[in-house]
Order: structure tokens, then C-alpha cells, then sequence
């Protein structure tokens, strides 16, 4: 073995020493804030969709009203003659 | 005909009894980890808050994405959380506080611990610390050097008193 990986070793066993006690309640208090979190990421996916939706009927419903394909009634009156 | 809120419900369950189950096996070592990084000691309990309060926070974005995880293992996500989040809020570690690391900086411990205590690989430390694979390794042996007593610690900025004493 190389003496590098000796060295290593003789800091992995350092690190491996006592461990520190679990609190009981961690899973509990991290399931309720994950929730909250979930919770909130998926009102701010409702809340975008919404918005897109509203946007879609808005601008269906000015594109029916104001039908932009229809060319423009002209504005300049044809030459008048002839009288 | 269940509902769809019934059904919902019960993914609910069913997930947190999946996650409890994954916190069960692997909070001591993802702890001890934690504490190893804010180089809190270890002893008594309850003697290391701010590894406590890492680890709630890394674990319950897992729960959040426990739905997503595609068979990534929820270990190594976990983990993966705890070393991006230590490292976002690295400032806040630079004070020893009596535990096994104190002698190191922040970033040595980070190395050092994922390394040589979760034995992960030198690339992917590398891609996940952002930095090459030779910094990893120099900074490797540094902190192992420095652990064995064979080099003295690396000087930091704003700390006055010797490192390791107590004031």
C-alpha cells in the first residue's frame, strides 16, 4: 500500500469517530417543511398556468371582437369627379 | 370511486412513509457529516445546531422531489444538497467550535469529508465543488496534512487568536 493512501487511512479513521445523536423529530420536521415546500411550488405552477391561460382566452376573445386579418377600411376617399 | 383528493392523499402517506423510512437508515451517518463539516462537537446532544438545522433543510428538499427522484439514490441527493447548501453559507463556518475539524477551513472540510468520509469519487467532488480535479486532490492532501499534524494550518483571514484554542 502506498504511504499516501496510509496517511488517508489514518485520517479516515480520525473522521470515523464517535457519532453525534440523531433528534428524534428530524424525519418529522423535515417531511413538514418539505410539504410546505412542495406545497408551494405547486401553488406557484398553478398560479403560471392560470396566468397563461387567462392570457390565451384574453387574446381570443380581442382577436374575435377586433378580427385584426380583416384588411383596414380605407381612409382616403376615392377622387371625386364627374358632377 | 375514489376521488381524486383521496388519491392524492394516499401518495401523500404512502411518500412520507417511504421518506421516514430513508431518514430512519440514513440520518446518524448524514448527521455525523454535517457535523463534521460545521466542525461542531459532538457530544452532547444537541450540541450541534447548525449541523441539525443543514441537514432538516437538505433533507426536506428531498422530500420535495422524492416524487422526481428517477432513480437517483436519495443518499447521494441528500448529501449532494448538504455540500452545495454549506457551501452556499460558507462564511458562516469559518469560526471554530471545538469539533474534530476545527484546525481546517471551511473548504478543506468539505474536501476532506466528502473524500475521505463519504469516499466520493475525485470527479465528481470536482464537478460538484466546481473546481478541477488536481484542486481536489491538493486541497486533499493539504487537509490530510495538516490533520496528521504535518503541516501547519492554512493561515485565515480575520482570525487573530491561534486556531484550536479556546479564548
Amino acid at each position: 500500500m502506498s504511504r499516501s493512501s496510509n496517511r488517508e487511512d489514518e485520517v479516515r479513521r480520525m473522521l470515523d469517530g464517535p457519532h453525534p445523536q440523531v433528534p428524534a423529530d428530524l424525519a418529522q420536521r423535515a417531511t413538514e417543511r418539505g410539504g410546505r415546500l412542495l406545497r408551494r411550488r405547486r401553488f406557484a405552477r398553478r398560479l403560471v398556468q392560470l396566468v397563461a391561460l387567462a392570457a390565451v382566452v384574453a387574446f381570443t376573445v380581442w382577436a374575435v371582437a377586433a378580427q385584426p386579418w380583416q384588411p383596414p377600411p380605407t381612409e382616403t376617399t376615392p377622387p371625386l369627379g364627374g358632377w | 370511486m375514489r376521488t381524486v383528493r383521496e388519491r392524492q392523499a394516499g401518495r401523500e402517506r404512502r411518500r412520507a412513509q417511504e421518506f421516514e423510512t430513508f431518514v430512519a437508515g440514513a440520518a446518524g451517518r448524514l448527521l455525523h457529516t454535517a457535523t463534521l463539516l460545521t466542525t461542531e462537537p459532538m457530544q452532547p446532544p444537541g450540541a450541534n445546531p447548525r449541523a441539525q438545522r443543514m441537514l432538516t433543510a437538505a433533507l426536506a428538499r428531498t422530500y420535495a422531489q422524492w416524487g422526481r427522484l428517477r432513480g437517483e439514490d436519495p443518499y447521494d441527493r441528500t448529501r449532494r444538497e448538504l455540500a452545495i447548501r454549506f457551501a452556499h453559507e460558507v462564511w458562516r463556518h469559518h469560526r471554530p467550535r471545538g469539533g474534530l475539524l476545527d484546525r481546517l477551513t471551511p473548504q478543506e472540510r468539505l474536501v476532506l469529508v466528502l473524500r475521505l468520509y463519504e469516499g466520493v469519487a475525485e470527479e465528481q467532488a470536482a464537478a460538484l465543488l466546481g473546481v478541477p480535479v488536481e484542486r481536489i486532490r491538493a486541497i486533499c492532501n493539504r487537509s490530510v496534512a495538516t490533520m496528521r499534524g504535518t503541516r501547519r494550518p492554512t493561515a485565515r483571514w480575520g482570525l487573530q487568536r491561534p486556531l484550536g484554542v479556546s479564548p
